[in-house]
């Protein structure tokens, strides 16, 4: 055993380059299995981590329904019926920092108890006094992002005018100030807050901790009941957590079979190579009496080496860079969880998953190869007597054709936009385009091989008959193939991404956008008397997770009277609609069951009346609204009757200077949380969003793509030195070193003329199967293929995959020709 | 004597459809425990294809070979595997060395193959090296050897689990004629002390003299079987 164990080892470090290359591509693919595992995990742990530290163990939050009269006595709200272990109450309002595009949030408070609870803290040095009212305390975020020391002064604009306060001390990062959410918190005597808000023992804000956690939602059920005009909700969303982890596994789920399509052909090319290279020895080990589970045993060990060490590379790298990742598809996927910075203790139950499936993926990768090396005779394997020459199977062409075939099928009968039938048609059309590659190459090439006949004589088309018999020039297509397509693919998705925040700009016909608006219409009217304001719109609209139909669906509802914001009618129109109508996006309604006729039943806490029942009377495209497509509109009457009447967006057009008519804004509007943000910001928000998800397969792509261009210079160097002889035959008989390079010259340039031709008809098709599988995830694309730019990118492939035809043909130059047909 | 190797009607065709070749016709003989038989022939003639197929490498088209009264046709991968191992060892044209195992480790292999402890055959393995001259090359690998040397190190390797017969494919046909010379010396040695069948094919006349038997194939027919006086 320790002999063959030193084989083993010694082969792998033999061949470094190719073993590189496979222990990369498992690694890489590895890294995002294990991202898989361990994203649920992290996602939970995030949030009871975040729950803990910053609640301090309190479990519901209490406000008022009524949000033009939010402020309520503690005692109004009854919890006689569940059991209580702690209450803390809070009043707060909002200013605005002035000279600044600042909104804070006033948190007035018994501080002596906040303290006391660890919702905040501060350091002991600090000389900081819980009764002083013209005493703030600011967050540590606020402090660094906007330079602010101990001591200094901070004049903030509040409803009863400016006042000015003195920060007494920055809290640390824990408490309510862990994460983002709280940094614009500023923590003040309850008697401040009071006197700014003009109440008297008063609060807007209510947290109740119970004694039993785990019946929260039973007593929250009991609360509502006991208090009709008051809203509880968990601390804990797990809605949103549930919704998160849904939505972060799927596209994990995608990267990981991009990069397993990508990287399974990278190692099986590579460990091919590396064990066809081994059949003399296994010959020999055969010849001293191994048998062939013997030998294959030594090979699928060495093989179970490379697949657990690129599996432990794989684990290092997903315990050192599994938080940024997720950070990055959070941040691209997600807008409302602060997830990466901390990370889930590690389940070891995952490792072991992980490094089984890289050595499953190595082994699935070789096995065929260790099978067929089996079927030789020993003498053939001493001899090397292993046919280098391509042939087309018939069973795999017709098999190729079949899975293009299913892919198809699947492609047709997805309506549901359904993401397994989705994942199988991109898989199916890919191995389906490896299987007919040699059917297409050899066809191709013999159709090259007359007109290089006709046009450039013998010798070029002696080189492109070369690609339809040669193993190894065929592998090099199937490497071109897979990497240009996916190239192609991710090309093409981007693009049309980039397409539709061009189109999206276009219709927005505003210049400034408000959120996070508390009161009704008639309040922001005021808005038009602002010196510079143009125009004034509400916009009606509420995204969350509801009910339909009993079944929980997330969706954007809008109230509009007419197209708007990229909403175009598409079957029937807006400005027809009546109480008890809505439209729905076309798409989401073929995605998800619904027809013109249907009966809806939207339920909602959160809406005025609880339960509202319509039909659906036409469709709309709102793909330039959201890329979700998850709209249904509403006449905006029934809107603001049922849903809510408080506008969730104004717009506002102006012919003022942008950022100056922000800070007249935000100044007319101090008191209120409202963010102001210009159209462009609004765009480069959303596109840095999902633009920040592709860079990440961009990233993992880039790095199997680098792998499949090393194994194709490396491809090169083998290909020669395999038919150093034959071109040394050719050489001795008539044909001059130029004309060898010139055969050579154009045996590369036609065959990845070959792979560019079908790694781009194998890429449109892919391209659309991949917006199938983003339209699965809420992510629907319109694909525009511009053919400028994708033969540019091809072109330049090309261009690149052209300068591997120099190793060649400098190497014929230097070739000693006599030292090469000496034997024959 | 006891026969060794019994060949029976043995013919083997290469190709397929319309394009057959008749390597071996109709072939009959046998081999007797301790000779040491030389066949040769013309290039093409199939005499490397008798001795694959004497020793279980490829597999006949049609006849039987009957290695001491076992029919190797009949015989599992396995049981075929267990015969290489105990019962023949096999020495070629280009030694076949695993170029990135030590002389001993390659020597050790076919013990290693068996699932036999090594460390008991390290006397054996002294006494082997002593007998083809590399006690001092025994930790070097097989690329800082001579072609002589590489040959002697392939056939210790092929008389360590001591078997009844070795099968040489043109043994000394890589080698200068000086080193050619000590390996057939070696052959005859190890053939005379140990008393092992061998059967080695060759092409030079003059090194069938190191044996007692000749068999001469012209295509694919044996047109000549005499024994050879040393």
């Amino acid at each position: 055993m320790r002999i063959f164990m030193k084989y083993i080892i010694r082969n792998i470090w033999e061949n470094k380059l190719r073993g590189f290359l496979i222990l990369f591509s498992l690694m890489v693919s590895t890294f995002v299995v294990f991202l898989n595992f361990v994203a649920r995990d992290d996602i939970i742990h995030q949030y009871e981590t975040l729950h803990e530290e910053s609640y301090r163990g309190y479990d519901m939050i209490v406000n008022h329904e009524d949000t033009d009269d939010p402020f309520f006595k503690e005692d109004e709200f009854k919890t006689d019926n569940i059991d209580a272990s702690n209450k803390l109450s809070a009043i707060t309002t909002f200013g605005v920092v002035d000279n600044d595009e600042l909104t804070l949030q006033l948190y007035g408070c018994n501080r002596k108890s906040y303290l006391d609870e660890g919702l905040f803290v501060i350091s002991e040095e600090d000389n900081f006094s819980n009764s002083k009212d013209n005493q703030i305390l600011i967050s540590p975020q606020l402090a660094k992002n906007y330079g602010y020391e101990l001591g200094d002064k901070i004049s903030i604009e509040t409803q009863i005018g400016v006042k000015e306060y003195e920060i007494g001390a920055i809290a640390k990062e824990t408490g309510l100030f862990l994460g983002v959410d709280n940094e614009n918190l500023i923590v003040m005597t309850n008697s401040e807050v009071e006197e700014i808000t003009e109440q008297e023992n008063k609060s807007n804000v209510l947290m109740i901790s119970l004694a039993d956690k785990s019946n929260i939602k039973n007593s929250i059920k009991t609360l509502e009941e006991n208090n009709d005009d008051f809203v509880v909700e968990t601390l804990v969303d797990q809605e949103t957590m549930d919704s998160n982890i849904n939505m972060i596994s799927q596209v994990l789920l995608i990267i990981l079979i991009l990069v397993l399509l990508m990287n399974y052909y990278v190692i099986s090319s590579n460990a091919k190579v590396i064990l066809l290279s081994r059949t003399p020895v296994v010959g020999t080990f055969r010849s001293l009496g191994a048998s062939k589970i013997k030998v294959n045993s030594i090979l699928v060990l060495e093989n179970l080496v490379y697949g657990l060490l690129g599996g432990i590379f794989g684990v290092i790298c997903g315990f050192y860079f599994r938080e940024t990742i997720l950070e990055t598809i959070a941040q691209g996927v997600l807008s409302n969880a602060p997830l990466g910075e901390i990370s889930a203790p590690i389940n070891y139950v995952y490792i072991i998953f992980a490094l089984i499936f890289a050595v499953i993926i190595q082994l699935i990768s070789v096995i065929h190869v260790i099978y067929h090396i089996g079927n030789y005779s020993i003498k053939n394997l001493i001899f090397e007597e292993l046919s280098s020459v391509q042939k087309v199977s018939i069973v795999l062409t017709v098999l190729g054709f079949v899975l293009q075939g299913f892919s198809y099928v699947l492609y047709r009968i997805n309506n549901s936009y359904n993401l397994i039938l989705a994942i199988l048609a991109l898989v199916f059309a890919m191995a389906g385009g490896i299987l007919v590659l040699p059917f297409i190459t050899k066809y191709l090439s013999l159709f090259m091989t007359k007109i290089n006949k006709l046009i450039f004589g013998e010798a070029p088309s002696l080189g492109t008959r070369n690609i339809s018999t040669s193993k190894i020039i065929n592998s090099n297509i199937k490497l071109v193939v897979i990497s240009l397509s996916m190239i192609l693919m991710i090309f093409m998705t981007s693009s049309s991404l980039e397409n539709l925040f061009v189109k999206a700009k276009g219709s927005f016909e505003l210049d400034l956008q408000l959120y996070g608006m508390e009161k009704k219409e008639n309040d922001y009217l005021k808005l038009k008397r602002v010196q510079g304001v143009k125009d004034l719109q509400f916009l009606y609209s509420y995204t969350n997770t509801l009910t339909v139909n009993g079944n929980e669906m997330n969706l954007i509802l809008c109230g509009f009277e007419d197209e708007r914001l990229g909403v175009k009618n598409k079957d029937g129109k807006i400005e027809n609609l009546k109480n008890g109508e809505v439209m729905i996006d076309e798409f989401y309604a073929i995605k998800n069951g619904f027809e013109i006729g249907d009966q809806l039943e939207i339920e909602s806490d959160d809406f005025k009346t609880k339960k509202i029942k319509v039909e659906i009377v036409g469709t709309i495209d709102s793909s330039i609204f959201t890329t979700a497509r998850n709209t249904i509109v509403f006449s905006e009457d029934q809107f603001k009757k049922n849903v809510s009447d408080i506008p969730s967006s104004i717009y506002v057009g102006t012919d003022k200077n942008l950022t100056q008519m922000k800070k007249t804004l935000y100044k007319e509007l101090s008191g209120e949380n409202i963010t102001v943000e210009t159209f462009n910001e609004f765009i480069e928000n959303q596109e840095q969003q999902v633009s920040g998800l592709l860079s990440m397969v961009w990233i993992f792509l880039i790095l199997s793509i680098l792998l499949s261009a090393i194994g194709l210079v490396n491809n090169q160097v083998i290909g020669f030195i395999q038919r150093k002889r034959e071109y040394a035959v050719l050489y001795s008989v008539s044909m001059s070193k130029f004309q060898l390079n010139i055969m050579i010259f154009f045996e590369i340039i036609s065959s990845f003329l070959i792979g560019c031709i079908s790694g781009l008809v194998l890429s449109i098709w892919m391209s659309k199967l991949l917006g199938v599988l983003l339209s699965s995830i809420g992510i629907y694309l319109e694909f525009s293929f511009q053919w400028g730019n994708i033969f540019t990118v091809v072109g330049s492939i090309f261009v690149v995959l052209m300068l591997t035809a120099i190793i060649p043909i400098f190497k014929i130059l230097r070739m000693n020709v006599i030292e090469e047909i000496k034997y024959e | 004597m006891k026969k060794v190797i019994e060949v029976k009607n043995l013919c083997k065709n290469f190709g397929s459809g319309n394009n057959i070749t008749k390597v071996l016709k109709d072939i009959t003989f046998d081999v007797e425990d301790g000779q040491f038989l030389s066949i040769m022939g013309p290039s093409g003639c199939g005499k490397s294809t008798l001795l694959y197929l004497m020793g279980g490498l490829d597999a006949p088209t049609s006849g039987e070979i009957l290695i001491n009264d076992r029919d190797i046709q009949k015989l599992k991968d396995r049981e075929i595997s267990k015969i290489q191992r105990s019962d023949i060892g096999f020495v070629f044209q280009f030694y076949n060395l695993v170029h990135n195992l030590s002389v001993e480790e390659n020597i050790l292999l076919p013990i290693a193959m068996s699932g036999q402890r090594v460390k008991k055959y390290h006397k054996k393995l002294d006494e082997i090296l002593d007998i083809v001259g590399l006690s001092d090359k025994r930790k070097d690998i097989p690329s800082h050897l001579s072609g002589g040397q590489q040959q002697r190190v392939a056939i210790a390797r092929a008389v360590i689990t001591n078997p009844s017969i070795i099968l040489a494919d043109e043994p000394i046909g890589n080698l200068d004629s000086k080193s050619g010379e000590r390996i057939m010396e070696l052959f005859r040695d190890i053939n005379c002390e140990y008393g092992i069948t061998i059967i080695q094919v060759t092409h030079d006349e003059s090194k069938t003299l190191y044996g007692n038997r000749l068999i001469r194939l012209y295509d694919g027919i044996i047109i000549e079987d005499k024994v050879v006086a040393n």
